[in-house]
């Protein structure tokens, strides 16, 4: 009876110690599972991020890179366009829409070019004609616009001229800020 | 000790179809993205070569000028570039034009999988027998439609912004 007990355990039991063919099947299930997991988690996670180049010029999507270009546009728009009138609070306006280092420069400029927009009363306005996507990624992006200018002076006419800005954006905390405009 | 390997199997199994199948969805995913990037660069390579040829004319060598933009493009403007090509050479001669230039800047207005709107600034020369045939700057804002045709971005319109 005692010994029928002993066989009946069969190969599962552990008489001499060891560890049994079923469960080192098990572990090596385990370990190879857990390697493919493991594979797949690190692939999930990898970053899809490439930087922007000839052959892929936009690697972001669409809605990211439409509301950069688009908020490129609205601020170009808004940074351009001041006067005589209130110079340096339109000055000062303008720069809440740039990056730092930008508005240093921006600054610079519109301080050169005060005296002469008092001296002749200008006012200059500019109008965005079309916009479009040079190159973006998640954090940057440069748009191409032409652009419309309006420039009034006191006692003249209004003059209009088309020319054209590359215009880069920067991704902030606040949204997408101007940090250079390029106009040839 | 084995139902708790036995478990973690069974867990490890489950956790690995289902991350097989979120993995595949996130190749297709990719590829997806990475076809849609790899089509504005064809676009954007497209557009400049046919703007690049277009401000880039000389009388001494006009058919090839001509041709050169004719490569580039399909449908209407295609027939109205090279029906006029033979009038185009003979201004060209006339004034003995050598109009040089870069495209600056291009970029997209819009796309889909078979058309795209393309803008692009050029900076260049044109120097004929009115300028002494010396260069005078000459700088152009494009506008450009173009379908793929063929497996080739082809431009079907070419307009002046200005």
């Amino acid at each position: 009876m005692t010994d029928g007990s002993r066989a009946s355990r069969g190969p599962s039991s552990e008489p001499t110690g060891h560890p049994t063919r079923s469960r080192v099947l098990l572990a090596a299930a385990a370990v190879l599972l857990a390697g493919v997991v493991g594979t797949e988690v690190w692939y999930l996670a990898g970053s899809d991020d490439v930087e922007p180049s000839a052959e892929r010029p936009v690697v972001t999507g669409t809605v990211v890179q439409r509301s950069a270009v688009e908020s490129a546009a609205r601020s170009t728009q808004e940074i351009l366009s001041y006067g005589f009138e209130d110079f340096d609070a339109q000055v000062d306006d303008a720069t809440t829409k740039m990056t730092e280092p930008f508005a240093e420069e921006f600054r610079q400029t519109a301080a050169g070019d005060k005296g002469r927009f008092v001296k002749q009363r200008i006012t200059q306005e500019v109008r965005v004609v079309t916009s479009a996507v040079v190159t973006a990624s998640e954090e940057e992006v440069q748009a191409l616009l032409f652009l419309d200018q309006y420039v009034a002076r006191a006692g003249e006419g209004t003059s209009v001229t088309l020319y054209r800005a590359l215009v880069t954006v920067r991704r902030s905390d606040g949204g997408w800020l101007v940090s250079d405009i390029e106009t040839e | 000790m084995d139902l708790a390997l036995l478990v973690l199997v069974v867990l490890l199994l489950a956790g690995s179809v289902a991350g097989g199948v979120l993995a595949w969805q996130a190749r297709e995913d990719r590829a997806d993205a990475a076809a849609e990037q790899e089509r504005y660069g064809a676009v954007l390579a497209a557009a400049r070569a046919e703007a690049e040829a277009f401000i880039n004319l000389r009388y001494d060598d006009a058919q090839a000028s001509i041709d050169q933009v004719a490569d580039g493009a399909t449908g209407e403007f295609r027939e109205q570039y090279t029906s006029s090509s033979e009038r185009v050479i003979d201004e060209l001669r006339r004034d003995e034009s050598v109009m040089e230039g870069d495209v600056l800047h291009a970029g997209v207005v819009s796309i889909d999988e078979g058309s795209a709107t393309v803008i692009a600034a050029t900076a260049g020369t044109i120097a004929t027998r009115q300028t002494d045939n010396q260069p005078v700057e000459r700088n152009f804002q494009l506008r450009l439609e173009l379908v793929l045709d063929d497996g080739r971005w082809l431009t079907d319109d070419l307009q002046f912004v200005d």
